[in-house]
């Protein structure tokens, strides 16, 4: 008689119980929520889970904390429907669904020996800053570290305590801009692409990740390619509507690849055909 | 070396300048009033002014910033080093149409509008050039402006 096999005791689509240990206002509509791993939880620089706040609804959150840390999960919520405001009215103590981690991550060895150039915008900047931690944890590794921030305005600026500590290192050259500000903001004003031209990199031997909403990736591209930078050496992460998370339902089909499953971080030059493609 | 020759020099290392040739840039030396400093909070000009000078930024930062009653002042951008401060000298009714507030201290080259306009009107190399420049840097600033316009950090939901 044959064995019965045993059931893989992973089940991608089970949501598992995380404590909520940590809770810290970034914004006026984001969050940031750190939970307690059960066990070791390793992930990589730009993979996200599902989050499940118990009895609402499921949604895809990126990881936005450090991946060296793995007692910890973190992620950083902006307030934007049904599903991220039960998950901003967690609390303390309180339990929410996990499961993951998947999609693809950050290629962080391609950008070994070359500069790393990272340009975030809005709350793009959380999905990467677990690749800005690794590129910092492992300087070395790298030549120079170039992160270029946009948002809407300075109430919209995410991690400003370690923004001002990243700017403050004379090994990253990190440059923020708003696109407008009241009279008496000292810095930067105009869109994020406005800042890629005179930032310090060799465009032919540098890796960029480029994230934020997809037009600001489209003249964000526009703007590196013009400086010289080859399509495969960028790598965009893209956002759909992300439901199963392993390629099962099609939800977030794009052209021939599921963003779930074969991004959300994507090489330029695998699906720049798609873009321009209002359809897709 | 003289104070001229030291001023084309430096014009000549500016961003905008690059791919002048020699004698061009030493003709928009000519029109150059000097080089301005200004401290923090000082204002370059103010709209419904008389925009009759060209600045092109050598240092610091500077808030082209507009007034709303009602509302208040916002920044609508910031120039920086190797950037070009306006452009409403060179187009009628030559008047600005924003304020320029100093946010770090600054400093720019000064030519006078009128000047380098005669000089673009009996040069028509240079004249051609400057404009070329002119509408890439309007083209581009447009361009970031329909950005802002789209609000793309914007909530959907």
């Amino acid at each position: 008689m044959q064995a019965v096999t045993e059931l893989p005791t992973i089940n991608p689509m089970a949501p598992v119980p995380h404590e909520v240990v940590g809770k810290r206002r970034e914004t006026y509509d984001t969050m940031t929520l750190e939970l307690a791993a059960p066990e070791p939880f390793e992930s990589r620089p730009g993979q996200f889970n599902m989050l499940y706040p118990f009895g609402i609804g499921e949604c895809a959150i990126s990881i936005s904390g450090d991946p060296s840390r793995t007692d910890r999960i973190v992620h950083t919520i902006r307030d934007v429907g049904a599903v991220t405001h039960a998950l901003h009215a967690l609390d303390i103590g309180d339990h929410v669904g996990v499961r993951g981690p998947f999609g693809t991550p950050w290629p962080m060895e391609a950008a070994e020996g070359k500069d790393l150039v990272i340009v975030a915008g809005g709350i793009g900047l959380a999905p990467v800053r677990p690749a800005i931690y690794e590129a910092l944890n492992h300087r070395d590794r790298y030549e120079q570290f170039v992160l270029l921030y946009g948002a809407r305005s300075p109430e919209d600026l995410v991690y400003l305590d370690e923004i001002k500590e990243w700017r403050s290192r004379f090994d990253a050259h990190v440059d923020v801009s708003v696109d407008s500000a009241p009279s008496g903001y000292r810095g930067s004003v105009g869109v994020v692409t406005r800042l890629i031209p005179s930032a310090d990199f060799d465009p032919e031997h540098a890796v960029a990740f480029v994230i934020g909403p997809e037009i600001m990736m489209r003249f964000s591209v526009t703007e590196l390619r013009a400086l010289g930078m080859p399509r495969d050496q960028i790598y965009i992460s893209m956002e759909r509507n992300m439901q199963c998370a392993v390629g099962f339902c099609g939800h977030c089909q794009f052209g021939n690849t599921f963003v779930c499953r074969d991004g959300a971080v994507f090489c330029y030059d695998d699906i720049h055909s798609y873009l321009p493609i209002k359809e897709v | 070396m003289s104070e001229k020759k030291e001023l084309v020099a430096e014009l000549a290392r500016h961003p905008f300048m690059r791919g002048f040739a020699p004698e061009a840039v030493e003709r928009m030396a000519e029109c150059v009033e000097g080089i301005r400093e200004w401290d923090e909070d000082a204002l370059i000009f103010r709209a419904g002014g008389e925009a009759d000078m060209c600045y092109l930024v050598r240092g610091g930062e500077v808030a082209i910033e507009i007034h709303s009653p009602g509302v208040g002042s916002r920044i609508v951008q910031t120039v920086s080093h190797g950037q070009v401060l306006g452009w409403s000298w060179l187009f009628e009714p030559h008047q600005w149409a924003f304020d320029a507030r100093v946010l770090t201290p600054a400093s720019a080259f000064v030519l006078r509008g009128e000047a380098v306009r005669k000089c673009m009107d009996e040069h028509h190399d240079l004249g051609y050039l400057m404009m070329s420049r002119f509408a890439g840097l309007i083209a581009a600033r447009l361009q970031a402006t329909r950005l802002q316009l789209l609000d793309l950090y914007a909530s959907r939901d």
